[in-house]
């Protein structure tokens, strides 16, 4: 929720000015509202209402501190500008009927009760009738439930009202309870059709992230972190493909962020994040801006290895860890098991004629050729090196007489030097490690570096921080 | 990319929690956009924006919100003095949005704090 609850909408009116009505309705003479601060938009709703501010800095002391401030006010007013009594009440309750405080006000004045109250079922409920005589109880210390104990020490002066009024029990503090009383309301914002509706949180986005993300799907999240106009800001909604869910608030701002989504993210990106300002309108028509921070959410990129054997575990591992799903093919059934391989998406059995023929491939996703001998390597890049949308991360293992060698195949075949060189081969960073799982470091290091935008260097003699900023000792 | 471990978390949450999230950095920053972490009333359940005090700050901020207040822009200055060995000797400012998680975010401390 973004804004205080006095200032909450209750079918037309804030939950302040609507009790602050209802009371005077009810048959009070005068309201106090007592505020925090002086300054605010509380402070301002209720000066525009039929209620008197009156200040308890900060709100010590709770609400019997603020029931002290009304209660130390009206005891200093003049004689005939006292009233009998005081009828106190939190805003937790604006939707309590005026023909509830009338009755209250009714059964104060024909009885000789101190204390006059509503009960509706096993609950009682406010506003509170308190006689002048009984308010100096308000003011002692060590009130460890505050005005509840005044109320409770003395049940023969107390007179509870029965009332048909649920209202008169409420007590609004969650969002769930606010939507109950004020159905129409709680949407805070109208739709598109006119009906309100509630703002998505994150938790609910993040729903449908993962719900997106599972059937293979983009999905873009959006959240307005700052807006001219107050009531944007917080408000959440998604969009993947023709399907949306929530809504931003505002027509004008749902259309340019629409628009504009698909072009701040590169098309091959699997995720990004960013912040733009576009522009909006307030609720009187005037044009404004929000800032909108944006994020892409794209099914994980894969990592696919060929050939399920040494290198190819430690190099799943590492995959998982880098968050790509991992799915590995060989045509060894033996070797392609899933008990070796956990936590790999998909492990298949395949025939190196046709080797990627149920595996999909995107330009995000990453392949790495580590089979048994270069003619399966070659097989393979023949038929990646002829889809239309390869992956752009294409790496083969091998010595470079093995590299050569294919080469040297696909040469043969037809293939240009610029299409050869899309291949990354040998694969890796040059570690000069020698077992698989040294090398699956080394092919994991180089992925990290491609989408990291790094050299590869060692970041100590890349920075050179010693040479550049420290003078040499004197010999 | 262990963000999706934290969606999952966010997309479970129930009762009232805080998401933050880092929506712009300039210079060096410990973490990027997109970081995100989650906080309860109790302190972190899950996820970083770089720990140190600039993390310290967006706790604090989070505390705000269970108490009823309205979703905030917490800036985050990491362009400390490089000797106060601070931890958040990074050069760069973070910009941290602070939201309620999930629709119950503490929407006032049931019934004694409520007259505002």
């Amino acid at each position: 929720m973004s804004r205080p609850k006095a200032l909450l909408d209750a079918d037309g009116a804030s939950f302040v000015t609507r009790l602050a009505n209802t009371l005077r309705e009810g048959g009070c003479d005068e309201v106090w509202v007592v505020v925090r601060s002086a300054s605010g938009a509380v402070a301002e709703e209720v000066a525009r209402g039929p209620g008197r501010p009156l200040v308890n800095p900060g709100g010590a002391g709770g609400q019997i501190g603020s029931l002290r401030v009304a209660l130390d006010h009206i005891r200093q007013l003049p004689d005939r500008q006292r009233p009998g009594a005081v009828a106190f009440s939190p805003v937790d309750n604006p939707a309590v009927a005026s023909e509830t405080v009338r009755s209250l006000v009714d059964e104060w004045r024909r009885s000789d009760a101190l204390i006059v109250l509503p009960r509706h079922g096993s609950k009682r409920g406010h506003p509170v009738i308190a006689d002048m005589a009984v308010t100096p109880e308000f003011f002692e210390s060590g009130l460890r439930q505050g005005a509840r104990e005044v109320i409770r020490r003395d049940p023969a002066r107390v007179l509870e009202v029965p009332v048909p009024d649920p209202a008169a029990v409420d007590d609004l503090d969650t969002p769930a309870q606010y939507r109950n009383r004020f159905p129409s309301s709680a949407g805070d914002r109208a739709g598109p059709r006119g009906q309100p509706q509630a703002n998505l949180s994150p938790a609910q986005v993040a729903a449908a992230v993962l719900k997106a993300t599972e059937a293979d799907k983009r999905i873009f999240t959006a959240v307005v972190t700052q807006s001219s106009v107050p009531e944007l800001t917080g408000r959440r909604w998604w969009l993947s493909g023709d399907e949306r869910g929530g809504w931003p608030g505002d027509a004008a701002l749902e259309e340019a962020v629409s628009e504009n989504v698909r072009s701040l993210f590169p098309a091959s990106a699997s995720s990004g994040a960013k912040s733009r300002d576009f522009a909006c309108r307030s609720p009187d028509g005037r044009s404004a801006t929000a800032t909108v921070y944006i994020e892409l959410y794209a099914p994980p990129a894969k990592m696919v290895i060929v050939g399920a054997g040494h290198v190819a575990i430690p190099l799943a591992r590492l995959s998982r860890m880098l968050g790509l799903r991992v799915e590995v093919l060989d045509d060894r059934p033996e070797f392609a098991a899933r008990d070796r391989f956990p936590g790999a998406a998909a492990v298949r059995v395949i025939d190196f004629r046709n080797p990627f023929a149920d595996t999909a491939l995107q330009p995000a996703d990453h392949v790495v050729l580590v089979t048994r001998g270069h003619r399966f390597d070659y097989e393979c890049l023949v038929q990646l090196l002829r889809m239309p949308d390869p992956p752009a991360y294409i790496g083969m293992i091998g010595s470079r007489r093995r590299v050569r060698a294919t080469h040297e195949q696909l040469a043969r075949e037809g293939f240009s030097a610029e299409a050869m060189k899309r291949v990354r081969a040998p694969v890796g960073l040059d570690l000069g490690g020698q077992t698989p799982a040294e090398i699956a470091v080394s092919v994991a290091a180089e992925i990290v570096m491609v989408h990291g935008g790094g050299t590869g260097a060692p970041l100590f003699e890349k920075e050179r921080i010693v040479d550049r900023f420290f003078r040499r000792p004197k010999a | 990319m262990e963000d999706r471990e934290l969606l999952a978390v966010l997309a479970g949450m129930k009762g009232p929690a805080v998401l933050a999230t880092v929506v712009r950095t300039k210079g060096s920053t410990p973490r990027k956009t997109g970081a995100k972490m989650l906080v309860g009333r109790e302190g972190v359940i899950a996820g970083t924006v770089g720990g140190g005090c600039g993390e310290g700050e967006v706790i604090a901020a989070a505390q705000g919100l269970f108490a009823g207040g309205p979703p905030v822009m917490v800036r985050v200055d990491l362009t400390e003095d490089l000797m106060s060995w601070s931890p958040a000797v990074c050069g760069g400012v973070m910009e941290v949005f602070v939201e309620p998680a999930t629709g119950d975010a503490g929407f006032g401390r049931g019934d004694l704090d409520s007259d505002d």
